[in-house]
């Protein structure tokens, strides 16, 4: 059964194609909450009340897009309220569960790479914070948008879409986050470079 | 000293477009005048490599959901399913109970024809043009309309498929007229018919029964551009519980944000009217689920000006 059957079928209430339609894509969507919010908590709030609304209004999607961008444009609003919230009561969580168990995510930055060069691992240690820090300063949606680019590889036209937005508002946003991640945390490299 | 600012400028605004040429998000024009500059400009080339540096450095902050939270996850969510209705019916059928029309409409059609049938055998005489008055939707069982003409002097020629295509012609004010146009504003099987019937209502949307066609169609219909003309038709109606109705249904079902908007222009034009709890109910609700943040602003802005609460409680 291919993609837009499996959602016909689900809209005529068949439980089966609906669970089939979730398990394609919640994988993706937890992933982008626990990599936006970096809490396990929030992420499970975010996965509910994003196939929760899907459910609810399956009946109203008419393939005007595709399911995937319906999809995603309902978990990145969520992610984005959440984000705003936080932004308003200042908290913001770094402790996420990975496969490995629970850790901070600005712990695991670039680890792999350092092993046996202690310069590396030295500079890596510093990072750690800046990388949290420098996140943590992006506006909701400049992370949202560095996020789907950086880390879920989607072009920008696609999160154009998604957020609801044209591609260049989405290039701006992203040039926007790239320079505060640079400036943030460029003078490092540029120093660990000339370094070697 | 000029040439030297010149190269600055240049390195500056070749610089501000690494991140992008990293992501590959370069038209080939501007990618090529980047690689044009680095090769000949050292400095923007070990800026690219420290900025290249840095984007390998962040792929290392990628996570990976754990297996456990995704099994949770999934696990909660059939637990929510199972307390959740089956997926929303349409306003039509929320308006209608358990009364389900698309079911009975064909079981319908079969018992008008055979109505038809009898009664044609027993009643000839009646099936006469100057019968067209008394005709109702029913005596059209099983009907379609196909096609809507409006004639030089103003009167309507509407084109029924039934058994055998037949052409019924009148004013727009003839009672029979008006419900095959409704008919047709509900059922017509092409959105451009739709479209055409739902813009010759909205002159006759002051009639009970045309406004809940408009309504019908403005909650309905799967055609974004006839729905729209259905809540044109409507903007002056926001009082009707009918039409109020309908509004609160678009608010927070309709998957285009520039219908959910139309409906809060709509309610900010009324004329001093009161909007009714339904509809302050309504808007709080899209207050918590509302994914446009402008038309979440919008929803908020009538709250206030109305004194009510942005939350339900």
């Amino acid at each position: 059964m291919d993609e837009t059957e499996l959602i016909r079928a689900a809209q005529r209430g068949d439980p089966a194609a609906f669970e089939e339609l979730v398990r394609t894509y919640d994988q993706s969507v937890l992933r982008l909450a626990l990599s936006m919010l970096r809490s396990p908590e929030d992420a499970r709030d975010v996965y509910q009340e994003t196939f929760l609304r899907v459910y609810r209004n399956l009946n109203h999607f008419r393939f005007d897009c595709s399911f995937h961008t319906w999809l995603y444009r309902i978990a990145t609003n969520l992610c984005l309220d959440q984000l705003r919230k936080r932004k308003v009561r200042k908290e913001e969580p770094v402790i996420v569960t990975t496969a490995e168990g629970t850790l901070d995510r600005a712990d695991t930055a670039a680890e792999t790479r350092v092993e046996g060069d202690p310069l590396r691992s030295l500079f890596s240690g510093q990072i750690r914070k800046r990388v949290k820090d420098a996140l943590g300063e992006l506006t909701p949606r400049e992370r949202m948008v560095f996020e789907l680019r950086h880390y879920e590889g989607m072009r920008l036209r696609k999160i154009g879409e998604v957020l609801g937005t044209t591609e260049e508002a989405a290039k701006n946003c992203l040039f926007r986050a790239t320079q505060k991640m640079r400036s943030a945390l460029g003078e490092m490299y540029e120093r660990n470079i000339q370094a070697r | 000293m000029s040439e030297t600012f010149k190269q600055d400028e240049n390195c500056e605004k070749v610089r501000g477009q690494f991140a992008l040429l990293l992501y590959g998000e370069l038209s080939f024009n501007e990618e090529e005048l980047v690689e044009s500059h680095l090769d000949g400009c050292a400095g923007c080339r070990g800026a690219l490599q420290s900025q290249k540096a840095l984007h390998d450095a962040l792929d290392g902050v990628a996570v990976t959901p754990s297996p456990a939270l995704l099994s949770r996850c999934r696990e909660d969510l059939t637990e929510l399913l199972r307390h959740e209705k089956p997926a929303q019916p349409s306003w039509w059928r929320q308006m209608t109970g358990s009364w389900n029309v698309q079911f009975l409409r064909p079981m319908t059609a079969v018992a008008l024809l055979a109505v038809g049938f009898f009664a044609a055998k027993v009643t000839p005489g009646l099936n006469f043009p100057g019968a067209v008055h008394s005709m109702g939707l029913g005596d059209f069982g099983g009907a379609q309309v196909r096609r809507v003409a409006t004639e030089p002097d103003g009167r309507l020629r509407i084109v029924v498929d039934e058994t055998r295509e037949r052409t019924i012609s009148g004013s727009r004010e003839d009672r029979q007229i008006r419900e095959l146009l409704m008919a047709a504003a509900k059922e017509g099987a092409d959105p451009g018919l739709r479209a055409q019937t739902v813009t010759i209502l909205m002159g006759d949307a002051d009639v009970s029964d045309v406004r809940e066609a408009l309504a019908f169609a403005m909650a309905n219909d799967e055609n974004t551009n006839v729905r729209l003309k259905a809540m044109e038709g409507l903007e002056q109606y926001t009082n009707d519980p009918v039409v109020q109705n309908a509004l609160a249904h678009v608010l927070l079902n309709d998957p285009n944000s520039g219908m959910r908007t139309r409906v809060i222009e709509a309610l900010d034009e009324r004329d001093g009217q009161e909007l009714n709890r339904q509809m302050v109910g309504a808007l709080q609700e899209l207050m918590s689920r509302e994914d446009d943040q402008d038309v979440r602003e919008r929803a908020g802005r009538m709250l206030h000006s109305i004194k009510a609460s942005a939350g339900t409680y």
